[in-house]
């Protein structure tokens, strides 16, 4: 499903002031592509993909998915798109500290209002395609930074989602395990067609993706 | 995600966090222990209370002579009333529904012995027809009095168990005799003494009418009488109407009301039921008033849950939770906690009941307190009260969990 956005704003009321932090962003990002949003902190990437993810709402602007506009949708309707249409990989993984891997990686789809069985094992599908299957019973504070962020990669791609969307998903781990986890993302996008958008300050991981689109204090120049 | 799943993720939680979790329904617990113990005995001492009634026929009325209070007639003020056998019989002619009737003549006071032992007892001169008003049995020890004894004036007893065993010990007594002022009584039967008001008749003689006025030499009336009214009376209406008459037939004024006094244990049972229906009624609002500050802490330490579970709920929202299922879990976590610690207070109640139970029976088995239960349907209607409770304790937290925005809930992990 292609993404259309144009003159999406985005300001942030603070205690004295008023912060715009997108000030008119124009993007197209067509269905299958591999995308990385580049810009220093502060630009405005972050707050761009939680738009795209529908993680937060815009002041104005147009932003389409396919043909729907994004604005109109209610609270239901963009769960809705949440668990179905987007996949969200985090910095910081994000994962539920209480659950094991597997109750982690198969909470989308119990929310799609699957079972519990085919969840299980549909979960068990995708740690074994990242490698991590072993690690199906342990908890997220017995994993490496890789690992975790392989755990919320495998929750993202479960509901087999139409975009990923990864804010910074090598922030926190050394080159290697950033490289496998690039390596996983290029091939879930070049395997599945996933469109996958990845928010980045690291050149490196920008260089890997087809198209790079830079932000600049809140505008994509 | 279904209903069951939702169940079982906020058992996860509650599991993940069990001392937050049983701090928080430790009010609740308290509540319903409180709740439940109160019940159990206050129906415990109903059951006492109203157990004591038991020895009475429900229809039954005693009447007491007393002083005039009006000149009226030929009777002035400060006479003393007194009952006649003539008066029963106008009574029981004029009055159809009266089913049993009886004069009660005492004397206290009295020696009664046999070879070797003796014991200070009360007399009561009685017909067979005391024993249809004051339920009193020999509990298969003999047999009580009947109308041979009364019509032959015959020197027989019936004996309460304190006599029985003052005098006779690990004997049986029936077929004994005893010595009461002088004359010698064959006992007949030991009355059984097993709630309060039967406990009075334990150093108590029951002997024929007859035989009474004979061994007393008591020629005169007696103080009082007692009836057993036919089951369709209106007891009030009887009373009112009875004190008339009883006015018309002695000769003294149907204003004055100390002449006679009148015992109606229907209306004395009635007063007692109200004031047991009133303590109930209060028990009920002591232990919502618990509850209340039971569910208030839940409230507030739900609100302190979902605070700390900002990130987790926003996790869940980015992943496809409707604001719905958000509120479902933390009304089913905060349902569960009241619940689980309900049924915990009821357990304990239930425990602390039991255990009071075996005091009583093992150290105060005179006490007007009956054996304390608690009714089913009270169980039913706290779990009720509980499962409310409990939704309303997670409501406000529910709701302000499900306002929670993604983005804010990440932004708040990610600072964390």
């Amino acid at each position: 499903m292609a993404i259309r956005m144009t003159e999406i704003t985005k300001a942030y009321a603070t205690t004295y002031t008023r912060l715009e932090v997108l000030k008119g962003v124009d993007l197209t990002v067509e269905d299958g592509e591999l995308v990385s949003v580049m810009g220093a902190s502060g630009s405005g990437k972050s707050t761009l993909l939680n738009i795209l993810g529908l993680l937060d709402c815009y002041d104005s602007g147009e932003y389409y998915i396919g043909d729907r506009l994004m604005r109109d949708l209610s609270e239901h309707e963009a769960a809705h798109y949440r668990n179905r249409i987007f996949g969200f990989v985090f910095q910081a993984a994000n994962l539920i500290p209480y659950k094991n891997v597997a109750d982690n990686v198969l909470l989308p789809m119990l929310y799609r209002g699957a079972r519990y069985s085919e969840s299980y094992r549909a979960a068990m599908e995708c740690l074994e395609r990242l490698g991590i299957s072993g690690w199906a019973g342990h908890y997220p504070n017995e994993l490496s930074g890789g690992q975790r962020q392989r755990v919320a990669i495998a929750r993202a791609i479960i509901t087999r989602p139409e975009i990923i969307l990864a804010d910074e998903p090598t922030g926190q781990l050394d080159s290697t395990t950033s490289g496998e986890v690039m390596s996983i993302l290029k091939q879930i996008n070049s395997e599945s067609g996933t469109t996958v958008i990845i928010v980045t300050h690291e050149k490196s991981i920008s260089e890997e993706t087809d198209r790079v689109i830079h932000i600049k204090d809140g505008l994509i120049c | 995600m279904d209903s069951y799943r939702i169940f079982q993720e906020a058992l996860s939680s509650i599991r993940q966090n069990k001392a937050r979790s049983a701090l928080s329904g430790f009010g609740v617990a308290w509540g319903i222990f409180i709740l439940t113990v109160l019940l159990g005995v206050g129906d415990g001492f109903r059951q006492g209370v109203m157990g004591m009634f038991d020895v009475f026929a429900q229809k039954s009325m005693f009447i007491y002579a007393g002083t005039t209070s009006l000149n009226y007639g030929d009777k002035s003020e400060g006479t003393e009333i007194d009952f006649t056998d003539d008066d029963l019989r106008r009574l029981r002619s004029y009055y159809s529904g009266i089913e049993a009737i009886s004069p009660e003549m005492y004397r206290t006071g009295i020696t009664a012995r046999n070879a070797d032992k003796d014991i200070a007892v009360s007399v009561c001169g009685v017909r067979p027809d005391y024993f249809r008003v004051k339920l009193l049995e020999t509990g298969g020890k003999g047999r009580i009095l009947n109308s041979l004894d009364s019509k032959g004036g015959r020197p027989v007893a019936v004996i309460g168990e304190g006599i029985a065993t003052a005098l006779f010990g690990n004997r049986e007594p029936e077929g004994e005799k005893i010595d009461i002022d002088g004359i010698f009584y064959t006992v007949t039967g030991v009355l059984k003494s097993d709630n309060i008001f039967s406990l009075s008749e334990r150093n108590s003689v029951y002997v024929p009418a007859e035989t009474f006025r004979d061994g007393f030499g008591d020629t005169g009336g007696f103080r009082s009488f007692c009836m057993v009214l036919s089951p369709g009376t209106d007891m009030e209406l009887f009373e009112k109407d009875i004190r008339n008459y009883l006015a018309y037939i002695k000769g003294y004024s149907t204003d004055d009301d100390q002449a006679v006094y009148v015992s109606n244990i229907e209306a004395q049972t009635s007063s007692f039921e109200s004031l047991f229906k009133g303590l109930n009624i209060l028990i009920w609002v002591i232990g919502i008033c618990f509850l209340l500050s039971g569910m208030a802490g839940i409230g507030n330490v739900m609100l302190i849950t979902v605070k700390e579970r900002t990130s987790e709920i926003g996790i869940r929202k980015a992943i496809g939770a409707v604001p719905e299922s958000i509120i479902k879990m933390i009304i089913l976590e905060s349902v569960c906690i009241t619940l689980m610690s309900g049924v915990i207070g009821i357990i304990a109640g239930t425990g602390t009941l039991f255990l009071i139970d075996k005091g009583i029976a093992a150290f105060a088995q005179d006490s007007i307190m009956g054996r304390t239960s608690v009714h089913p349907a009270a169980v039913l209607l706290s779990l009720g009260v509980l499962v409310l409770s409990g939704m309303i304790s997670g409501l406000f937290p529910a709701v302000k969990a499900a306002r929670i925005m993604p983005v804010d809930a990440i932004r708040y992990e990610n600072r964390g």
